[in-house]
């Protein structure tokens, strides 16, 4: 396996020749399904940015909107939250994903149709998560607050989209194998085990006592982690490379980063002096440390591959996005090492710096923009709107952790 | 070249690692945890199943996203140990001879003085467990009686949040386990012990402001009803005074959500000795931080014996 990808070694995202589907071709296939979730996502970007603009005001007016159950802080905070993982981070990943899926295979997108039949459905099942949220129904888990009656949906609907995903990469016609393509891969098969596991053991069949809090400590380290930060990856080493018009400095880099990642990577989260046996948080700070390889191996590989590309930087828009994408997920990266020792988390724990932290990752995957889908509007839409999300976001916690 | 096998193969693999690691070893070692050993008192194991009441709240507690804002996780970094005499016994030089090899630094005199003094006296404060150990050792042969008290020690328990860290005990019968992440509020762990009177949870959470006047947490009206004062006031009516007050001739009385969520709030009590916490409970007369409070509600029995 090493010899066969190490002579993918120079090659530029979309390499080799072949019977391929022209890039149009492959646009005109991936246009609708894709716009409908990254529309939909922008939808839930604002309708979460509005949630967190509430949430945070609360901090200042603690009798703002009191009078009504649906809108109190316990409930308009994880509404927010999972707006924005579900709603927004989730259904940007997979519209990118698919694009990339089909671009990287040179190959036309299976079943567009069912695509956005599940998207809909997605946008059903998070709608009515988030409802359900409000009126109080929450499970009490974080990440994982939608009732009992949404989390199915949202899984039905995974599978519509991601078996024409999977089926779309069985038919590449490019017989190379890029290194987003893994993370891809990883990612697509990642969400329905860690998402099924989370929803069976904590809400249709809970385990007993602090388990509970274990397993949801797992599932999110794995969604933010592996999930949102494999598809984000892809993104980075799809688009670095491309936009810069440079070759990957270093496919093995790569490879080793993917392994190392998706090793160490699923075992974080657990905090030091949880109500836990010792060995879980230990096993998890040593996991968590050992993620300093693949990042390591990632700030290499990127930093080489940009080297020399300053100037198209300021020119570039979309370069931009994805080197500010870069950098949060390094930084997020890096704080979450530095967090998982003890003496450092013993101070930052409960405070609003592990959400900030996980909000780094997410901007990470959220970079992810529309494109060559076609529609100029819509991407400049798109852009404004990620760039809006980062403009309130950061302000709003960077405040209000000052302000603790 | 066909990765996609592989790295399915591969990917699982991982996968399968930290669900094995995270996942199913907890259950393994968890899953069938049974209540244990009250160390404190024998007769009843640890933990008991919350009153209904309060597992009712705790549904509340869960609707309404309490633990956005509250966690319930004490945290302990360590354990300090301190020597307190007893009872000098009768061979009072040996015991003189013995408290000057204990603490080095003490004059006869004052050694003579502890022990002519009213029991039980302080010897060794915020000690290690081996300084402890010794002291015991030497005072033991002389014939007096003295006693090693174990202190849980950490910025949780120096808040006054809680006596000891929490285990996966105290969780054992909650469904669903809301440890929290984050303190915009205080943790909640041990608020049953900390504040135990149920009339300043229900003020607090009508305002918070009543009790606590920066508080940023929400008010609850909305589990309260405003009434019309009747033939005569209601007994349960919240008393209000001054700028809180509502308008004449109206009342504030909880409603049964507001009571369940107390009696829950209530509940939350993390100070019963077991074996992964071993703690000296604190008696009556070396007490330093049990609430003064005096309408608190009957302490339960696990809580309240003297070790």
């Amino acid at each position: 396996m090493i010899a066969t990808s190490s002579s993918a070694h120079t090659v530029s995202p979309e390499p080799g020749s072949g019977p391929v589907a022209p890039p149009a071709d492959i646009d005109a296939s991936c246009r609708v399904p894709v716009m409908v979730l990254l529309a939909c996502a922008a939808v839930w970007l604002v309708v979460a940015s509005v949630f967190g603009l509430i949430a945070s005001l609360k901090f200042h007016a603690p009798n703002l909107l009191a009078d009504c159950p649906w809108l109190t802080y316990g409930r308009v905070q994880p509404a927010q939250m999972n707006a924005l993982i579900y709603g927004f981070a989730a259904q940007a990943a997979l519209g990118i994903a698919l694009w990339m899926i089909a671009r990287l295979g040179r190959t036309l997108l299976v079943q567009p149709g069912y695509i956005v039949v599940g998207a809909l459905l997605w946008n059903v099942g998070v709608k009515l998560g988030v409802f359900g949220i409000l009126i109080g129904d929450t499970t009490g888990y974080e990440w994982l607050e939608m009732p009992g009656y949404a989390s199915p949906i949202l899984f039905a609907a995974y599978a519509i989209i991601g078996i024409p995903a999977l089926l779309t990469f069985h038919h590449r016609r490019e017989p190379m194998l890029y290194v987003s393509q893994w993370f891809l891969l990883a990612a697509l098969f990642w969400f329905p085990w860690i998402y099924s596991t989370a929803n069976l053991l904590l809400i249709f069949f809970p385990v007993r006592g602090v388990l509970q809090a274990v397993v949801d400590w797992w599932y999110v380290n794995n969604l933010s982690q592996i999930w949102l930060g494999f598809i984000g990856l892809a993104a980075i080493f799809y688009f670095l490379p491309k936009l810069t018009a440079r070759p990957l400095y270093s496919n093995y880099l790569a490879i080793l980063a993917f392994w190392a990642l998706a090793l160490s990577g699923g075992w974080g989260g657990i905090h030091s002096g949880a109500p836990v046996p010792a060995w879980m948080p230990s096993l998890s700070t040593v996991f968590t440390v050992l993620t300093a390889i693949p990042l390591i191996a990632i700030t290499i590989n990127l930093n080489r591959t940009f080297t020399g590309a300053m100037a198209k930087l300021k020119k570039s828009l979309p370069l931009k996005f994805v080197v500010f994408g870069a950098v949060a997920y390094l930084l997020a990266g890096a704080l979450a090492i530095v967090s998982a020792f003890p003496q450092f988390s013993q101070i930052t724990h409960f405070t609003l710096f592990t959400p900030a932290r996980t909000q780094l990752f997410r901007r990470c995957s959220s970079k992810t923009n529309g494109r060559r889908l076609g529609s100029p509007a819509l991407t400049s839409l798109w852009r404004r709107l990620a760039s809006c999300s980062t403009s309130v976001h950061f302000p709003s916690e960077a405040f209000c952790k000052g302000w603790r | 070249m066909n990765h996609g096998p592989l790295i399915f193969l591969g990917v699982f693999f991982a996968l399968t690692l930290s669900w094995f690691g995270l996942v199913f070893e907890p259950q393994l070692q968890l899953g069938n945890a049974q209540p244990t050993t009250n160390l404190v008192n024998a007769a009843q194991l640890y933990p008991q199943m919350r009153p209904g009441q309060a597992r009712q709240g705790l549904d509340v507690y869960r609707s309404l996203g309490c633990a956005a804002c509250h966690s319930q996780q004490i945290g302990q970094t360590g354990r300090t140990y301190d020597v307190t005499l007893t009872d000098p016994g009768t061979n009072r030089a040996e015991v003189i001879a013995a408290l000057l090899k204990v603490r080095p630094r003490a004059t006869a005199t004052e050694a003579e003085k502890l022990v002519a003094g009213p029991m039980p006296q302080a010897i060794l404060k915020d000690v290690a467990h081996v300084a402890a150990t010794n002291a015991m050792a030497k005072l033991e042969p002389t014939g007096a009686k003295a006693e090693v008290k174990i202190i849980p020690t950490g910025p949780d328990i120096a808040r006054g949040w809680g006596k000891r860290r929490s285990v996966a005990e105290d969780f054992l019968f909650d469904q669903p386990v809301m440890l929290g992440s984050q303190r915009i509020g205080p943790d909640l762990a041990d608020v049953g012990s900390r504040l135990p009177v149920a009339n300043w949870h229900l003020l607090h959470l009508y305002n918070p402001q009543i009790v606590v006047s920066k508080s940023v947490m929400p008010p609850y009206r909305f589990l309260f009803e405003k009434r019309k004062i009747g033939r005569e006031p209601s007994p349960d009516a919240l008393k209000l005074a001054g700028n809180f007050a509502t308008e004449p001739g109206c009342e504030i009385v909880p409603t049964d959500e507001a009571r369940q969520l107390v009696a829950y709030l209530l509940s939350l009590r993390a100070d019963t000795v077991i074996f992964e916490t071993p703690m000296t409970v604190a008696t009556a007369n070396v007490s330093t931080n049990t609430p003064a409070a005096t309408n608190a509600p009957a302490a339960q029995t696990t809580n309240s014996v003297v070790k």
